[in-house]
């Protein structure tokens, strides 16, 4: 088998790589693994909130993409059709395990919604808006604590980008739903980021 | 229909992921801004959602590293099939 360390400059165009991928060169499937899987298992773990299911619908990704290889006509980048293809995995995933994407899942907003509650004070750090690493984590961490039916619902719309009709028909939900489950899912998020800026803070007046 | 006494705090919640998203008409817009003008908690949230989404754009491409072990059985699994995929072409 070739190193697993090897120079990923070496493939750096991507019609280079796929030429790579389709003739078998090892250092290739290396490269193709090593510059996108860890961008897909991101993907896949916030759409799908569990390290091992995240691993499946890594693998599962790979394994397609690898039959799909000789059709794929390099419409768009091999990183939007990974992650368009770990997305239908992750919500297959989900739908098998439970039978629907309900909104029942939501529950009750209405205890949280009281400003008081959802009391405003909290701000990162403009400087943050390159996250660094713990901010990152506590962000994926949150995300992943949402219910399903919410945490899909803002991965399509705030991360995928996808607009509130897309997200609706890839939940096969009504665009309304979309966007009730889109608002509490961002004030949950919210409120769990606030949780972690009031403690930084707190830390910050403890050490001065 | 946005109305402008404090008591309409929750009737603004509901609204301003739409206004962050566009998706409010000109008129509610303005009320809505007229209303938050007069709301100092109401600008806050709005801030706060503002920049929870803000931070959710940057996962957009954010990658998460492999389990060491995780990322050899990819490669590994990857050669193997490109290289089936390739002596069954070849085999016909």
């Amino acid at each position: 088998m070739s190193g697993l360390s090897i120079d990923l400059s070496l493939y750096d165009d991507e019609e280079a790589l796929l030429a790579g991928l389709r003739r078998g060169d090892p250092d290739a499937c290396t490269c193709f693994v090593k510059r996108f899987a860890p961008l897909v298992y991101a993907r896949a773990l916030n759409l799908v909130g569990d390290a091992d299911e995240a691993e499946n619908v890594l693998q599962t990704t790979f394994i397609k993409a690898c039959a799909a290889l000789p059709e794929y006509t390099g419409a768009g980048s091999l990183r939007s059709w990974l992650y368009r293809i770990a997305s239908n995995e992750g919500l297959m995933l989900l739908r098998q395990k439970r039978a629907q994407l309900d909104l029942d899942e939501i529950g009750d907003l209405s205890s949280e919604t009281s400003l008081s509650q959802l009391a405003p004070r909290w701000a990162v750090d403009p400087a943050r808006t390159v996250l660094d690493e713990e901010l990152r984590r506590e962000i994926m961490q949150a995300i992943t604590t949402l219910p399903d039916a919410l945490r899909v619902v803002i991965v399509l719309r705030d991360i995928e980008h996808l607009s509130t009709e897309e997200t609706a028909r890839q939940l096969g939900i009504s665009p309304a739903a979309v966007k009730v489950r889109l608002h509490r899912a961002r004030l949950r998020l919210r409120e769990l980021l606030a949780r972690y800026v009031e403690a930084v803070e707190e830390q910050r007046d403890v050490d001065q | 229909m946005l109305t402008s006494d404090h008591h309409s705090c929750h009737e603004l919640i509901d609204l301003l992921n739409d206004y962050l998203d566009g998706e409010l008409s000109a008129t509610e817009c303005s009320e809505l801004e007229e209303q938050l003008r007069r709301c100092p908690d109401c600008q806050q949230l709005l801030a706060s959602l503002r920049q929870t989404i803000s931070l959710l754009h940057h996962l957009e491409d954010e990658p998460l590293p492999l389990p060491p072990a995780l990322e050899e059985r990819l490669i590994v699994q990857m050669q193997q099939r490109l290289r089936a995929k390739i002596n069954d072409r070849n085999a016909q």
